[in-house]
């Protein structure tokens, strides 16, 4: 008597999850499948080879913030022109990842993986993860980014981590600093929020920075005078930019983000603005590289290959800055022109060996977790 | 006709029936007289098929019961207390008999309406049980028990928990219940009187072995034993 | 027959522990183990971190809670229910937001911080859990007591604590498991000052990559949840008896002269629990509700917030199925037998609550590629999600099994009703408010995403709590309040689910 209600429910949830299916565009294939914005686009039949039996279906293992923003359109042009599918796995952060990555190095679960960055890598290629393979464009991308001569991984973008400054807080008397060796100053006592290293990116590379810039015995006691003038310490980026950060009703006017940042302020503006309200500090930059690589133990390194040529194809690197706020590594591929304009790309940004960062990352953290966070 | 040959049951290495034998005729109303401890309700569970004797046979018209599980039995068993279930109003827990049988609809309310009737009940079918008295409970647990209109009925100290008037005059109704219904039925309680209005006969039972059946007088005339006339004497 | 029946039905959630949770679980440890050697230097202090941490949380959580379930246990009044959904709420906001809101409200990190969010967090398991069985409580033996002499305050103390003891014993010990293995409040609201076992596993196996040491803490973690459980099931035997439970209509009351008393508790503990919450839903509609209007059009994102609102619910949903049916014959099979089997049987199911996330994430997919490859299918989430439910589910259940009556399931087979239909129609409706409530967190669990989900690699489909974070970490301030929006998502589904599941009626169930 009183069990429709039950039954009912159980049938909505069915019918709401199945007929959900499909909706937004995607083919699923088994009934009851949540919506996969995963790229099932139909391979496009061709004529010439009739006999092909089933088209192959590449996965590519992305950290979430890369997975996050793919789209139906993001390989489409590369399925449509190889007949090769793309599922994407969203694997946490690149730590992660990697870490995913080195476990099941015996019996992979993807066939490229994207998103390694130059803090890992060395680790990586330790682990023997990833075949070698020469892109047809690699004589495109920028010499600087191509840290492994063995072409085990390809870079497919850069960022640079900066400080970031409130245009509207330094457009008084106190101008904005310089470099990293004024933050210690008392005009900027506190006025800087960073991100804790071990739990965020940006505030990895930031720490990567100092330690470039001060040296392996200066960086401590940079650190020391920043915590003496006030630095404040969050979690993780978007704490430190939507909550700490006075553009965003904070008291901090400056803060460890990215040099697309400031366009990123622009193209995201309610009103449009013809001057980013955000501005970089364009010296004592970290740079990020991100490199894709073929792991080793995949049944399709042909097909693999291709989808590397395809990331680093003008089209899809000129797609690159306004998806992912990075870079593009080709050096052929135009900016959009939003960062032409409002994008500030260091001319010396710094960088440390990767063999350096995998020996000491967790010594240099742990001594500043102690000098920060006593 | 319910047969029990030498029933033998014991919980380790208690001893609670050492060899019963027991007939109820058809249409015949049997109680089962005897003090606390005496086996009665252990008897009872076996014959529904609740437990199994460790020996012995039980049989309905014949037929051994031992391979007829609970539900096949078609035996009814009024718990001691009640065991009237808690979500369920006064018409679920009568209907839960039929509905076993496979009535549904008009037939079902049928049944439970004329249930609720032979106890006087008809007023309360959609009360919760929870809000009934005690003297309601046992009204309702023994509909529930009689509506489906089991072969056998059995009745496990059904009015021990009530008063001595409340207790006289549901003695009366329900022995002309079972009279009306010609119910074959046995009636278990430690108390004579109730034993002597209910029943055609009665079976003294006392560690765990019938002593002598018949009706109470005859017992007290011609006692088998020391026991019988002491118990039945005081 | 009936025992064979029953080995049957303890099968299931064996093999299941089995195959998704212990053996992925051997396959890391062993795969971190043979990988080198694991540097446990300062891990004395981190162990006495997490544990006192875990007991203050738990205490705090528990003094917090009572007055609130004694309310909600005595009295019936308007609201009780949205009261009750409302309490819920935080248990599955996902730490990172609740961390932002904190420390909107000031709180920095600190060793209070933490406290104060394990509370938050765990109310709501105290609440539940220990009102499930209070609510229903028999006023007799009470008032025995006061009519025997003893003052209102004895006679509470020695018959109704000793009565509530297991009830209470089960909600401590979750709290402790959570606040032991907690991982994002501490990382947040920490800094890195104050680290658990769980914290320093995820900076081992993913910051580090340093997987000898991760496994090592995790045997070490798993140990402290392992001596818990032994402890609980020992005090659990001594306090554990038979309860007689009423329906909850014949306990609770109005609030007579207690009015004052109730509506404070209620109003306080409430506005106290929900601050952080409110803070959320004003700071969504902030800027013009940027937010919102971003939900709505949220440009060429890979995912709509409208599917990950449905992959969201579909996921609850298998999860809650799964946990039911699991957790569901777990708890059968436990309350039915005593001793070792069903004590070890226990231990194994509640182990995944106590497991680091890392570590069951990662060893899923180190262990679930043969026979079948289940790493790239979207089924490894409610997997996931469903290990740390069960245990929900079991919770809640087990008391109520064990207070079952036998003579009404006998009644039902004297009255002609099949084993099957004894079990369906008399045995099912008697524990569905325990399986619902159990339902209820099982569904909480997965739309919060909790535990190993967030370290299995997946397809990108999208549910609410990943779509957030998706949001949180792309530039633009209209994303960010777009996430903020989709936590208020968040906690109106998880308050409508709380709603239904406590309303939920299985069977013919009246009254409970």
């Amino acid at each position: 008597m009183k069990q429709r209600p039950i039954a009912l429910l159980c049938l909505a949830a069915v019918a709401l999850t199945a007929c959900g299916t499909g909706s937004t565009g995607t083919a699923s294939t088994e009934a009851g499948e949540p919506t996969d914005p995963t790229i099932t686009i139909e391979s496009v039949p061709d004529s010439t080879t009739t006999t092909e039996p089933e088209p192959i279906v590449l996965t590519l293992m992305a950290h979430n913030s890369f997975a996050g923003a793919v789209t139906n359109d993001t390989f489409g042009t590369f399925t449509a022109e190889t007949g090769v599918e793309v599922v994407v796995l969203a694997a946490g952060d690149a730590g992660t990842m990697l870490s995913q990555a080195i476990l099941t190095k015996a019996n992979p679960i993807a066939d490229v993986l994207f998103g390694i960055d130059d803090a890992f890598l060395s680790r990586a290629l330790d682990e023997n993860l990833f075949l070698a393979f020469e892109s047809v464009r690699i004589g495109d991308l920028a010499a600087s980014l191509r840290l492994d001569p063995l072409n085990r991984v390809t870079p497919i973008d850069f960022g640079d981590v900066c400080v970031n400054y409130d245009r509207a807080i330094f457009a008084g008397e106190v101008p904005p600093p310089l470099n990293l060796e004024q933050l210690i100053l008392p005009e900027f006592a506190d006025r800087l929020v960073v991100q804790n290293p071990a739990t965020s990116s940006p505030g990895l590379a930031f720490l990567l920075a100092t330690i470039a810039v001060f040296g392996e015995d200066g960086w401590q006691e940079y650190w020391a005078d920043l915590v003496d003038n006030g630095v404040k310490v969050v979690s993780d980026w978007d704490t430190a930019y939507y909550a700490e950060f006075t553009r965003y009703g904070g008291d901090r006017p400056m803060v460890v983000s990215y040099a697309s940042s400031p366009p990123a302020e622009v193209i995201f503006s309610d009103q449009p603005i013809d001057i980013a309200p955000t501005g970089v500090v364009d010296e004592g930059c970290y740079r990020q590289i991100e490199f894709a690589g073929i792991l080793a133990g995949t049944r399709h390194e042909e097909a693999a290959g291709l989808l590397i040529d395809y990331m680093t194809s003008i089209p899809f690197q000129e797609s690159i800055p306004e998806t992912w706020f990075v870079f593009p590594a080709n050096e052929k591929a135009q900016l959009p022109d939003v960062f032409e304009e409002h994008a500030v790309i260091p001319a010396a940004p710094f960088t440390l060996d990767p063999e350096d960062i995998e020996e000491n990352r967790e010594r240099w953290i742990k001594e500043w977790t102690e000098i920060v966070l006593p | 006709m319910l047969q029990c040959r030498d029933i033998h049951k014991a919980f380790g290495s208690t001893i609670v029936l050492a060899g019963v034998d027991l007939e109820v005729a058809d249409g015949e109303v049997v109680a089962l007289l005897g003090p606390s401890g005496s086996g009665k309700s252990t008897l009872l569970r076996l014959i529904a098929g609740l437990d199994r004797p460790d020996r012995g046979t039980l049989s309905w018209d014949g037929a051994d019961l031992r391979d007829t599980p609970v539900h096949r039995r078609r035996f009814g068993l009024m718990f001691q207390e009640y065991a009237l279930f808690p979500h369920k109003s006064v018409w679920g827990n009568v209907a839960f008999g039929l509905t076993q049988l496979g009535l549904r609809g008009a037939e079902l309310k049928k049944g439970v309406d004329r249930a609720l009737e032979w106890v006087g009940m008809e007023q309360m079918a959609e009360r919760q049980i929870d809000a009934l008295s005690g003297g309601e409970q046992q009204r309702v647990a023994l509909a529930r028990t009689l509506a489906p209109r089991p072969r056998l009925v059995m009745l496990d100290e059904p009015l021990g928990a009530l008063d001595r008037l409340l207790r006289e005059r549901l003695v009366r109704e329900m022995r002309a219940l079972l009279l009306e219904r010609r119910a074959t039925a046995i009636y278990v309680t430690h108390d004579h009187d109730e034993a002597a209005s209910i029943a055609d006969r009665v079976a003294l039972i006392n560690d765990g072995h019938i002593v002598q059946t018949g009706t109470i007088e005859m017992m007290k005339a011609a006692p088998k034993s020391e026991w019988v006339s002491q118990f039945l004497g005081a | 027959m009936r025992s064979k029946r029953f080995w049957l039905l303890a099968l299931v959630p064996a093999l299941y522990v089995g195959a998704f949770f212990l053996y992925p679980l051997g396959r890391i440890l062993w795969a971190g183990f043979v990988s080198g050697t694991p540097d446990l230097r300062g891990s004395g202090s981190l162990i006495w971190f997490t544990t006192w941490q875990a007991l203050a949380s738990t205490a705090l959580t528990v003094i917090v809670a009572f007055p609130l379930t004694a309310i909600l246990s005595n009295f019936t009044f308007r609201g009780r229910e949205t009261v009750r959904a409302l309490v819920t709420i935080p248990f599955v906001m996902p730490t990172m937001v609740v961390a932002t809101a904190f420390v909107a409200i000031g709180w920095t990190a600190s060793i209070w911080a933490i406290l104060a969010a394990h509370v938050f967090y765990n109310l709501a398991v105290v609440v539940r859990t220990v009102g499930g069985v209070w609510s229903r409580l028999d006023r007799h033996p009470y008032e025995a007591a006061r009519t025997l002499g003893a003052p209102r305050f004895t006679a509470f103390r020695a018959v109704t604590i000793p009565m509530l003891t297991p009830a209470l014993m089960a909600a401590a010990a979750i709290v402790f498991l959570f606040s032991f293995t907690s991982f994002g409040v501490v990382l947040v609201l920490g800094g890195l000052r104050y680290r658990t076992l769980e914290v320093e596993i995820y900076q081992q196996a993913v910051t580090f990559l340093d997987l000898p040491t991760a496994a090592a803490l995790s045997v070490v973690q798993i140990l402290g949840v392992a001596v818990t459980m032994l402890l609980y099931a020992r005090v659990q035997r001594r306090a554990g008896r038979r309860l007689h439970l009423v329906s909850e209509n014949q306990r609770l009351r109005p609030f007579g002269r207690y009015r004052l008393l109730g509506v404070g508790v209620v109003g306080v503990t409430l506005s106290l629990h929900l601050l952080p919450l409110a803070l959320l839903v004003w700071r969504s509609f902030r800027s013009g509700a940027v937010g919102w209007r971003f939900l709505a059009d949220p440009g060429p994102l890979a995912v709509t917030p409208v599917s990950a609102i449905r992959n969201s619910l579909f996921f609850a949903f298998l999860t809650t199925v799964m946990a039911l049916l699991i957790g569901g014959s777990a708890a059968w099979v436990i309350a039915r037998k005593s001793g070792m089997t069903s004590g070890v049987f226990d231990l194994a199911l509640m182990l995944p609550l106590g497991t680091s996330a890392v570590t069951i994430g990662l060893g899923m997919l180190v262990a679930l590629d043969r026979p079948i490859d289940l790493r790239r299918s979207w089924v490894i989430v409610p997997l996931a999600h469903s290990l740390v439910a069960i245990p929900f589910v079991v919770r809640a259940t087990i008391p109520a099994l064990r207070s079952l009556r036998t003579d009404l399931l006998e009644a039902a087979a004297v009255l002609g009703a099949s084993p099957w239909g004894v079990w369906r129609q008399i045995e099912l409706p008697l524990v569905a408010r325990p399986l619902a409530v159990g339902a209820g967190f099982a569904a909480a669990v997965s739309l919060g995403e909790f535990g190993a989900s967030t370290f299995v690699a997946r397809p990108a489909s999208a549910t609410v709590p990943t779509l957030l974070f998706q949001l949180l970490g792309r530039p633009g301030f209209a994303s960010y309040g777009g996430a903020l929006a989709l936590a208020v998502v968040l906690m109106v589904l998880t308050g409508a689910i709380t709603l239904v599941a406590d309303r939920g009626r299985v069977g013919e169930l009246g009254t409970f």
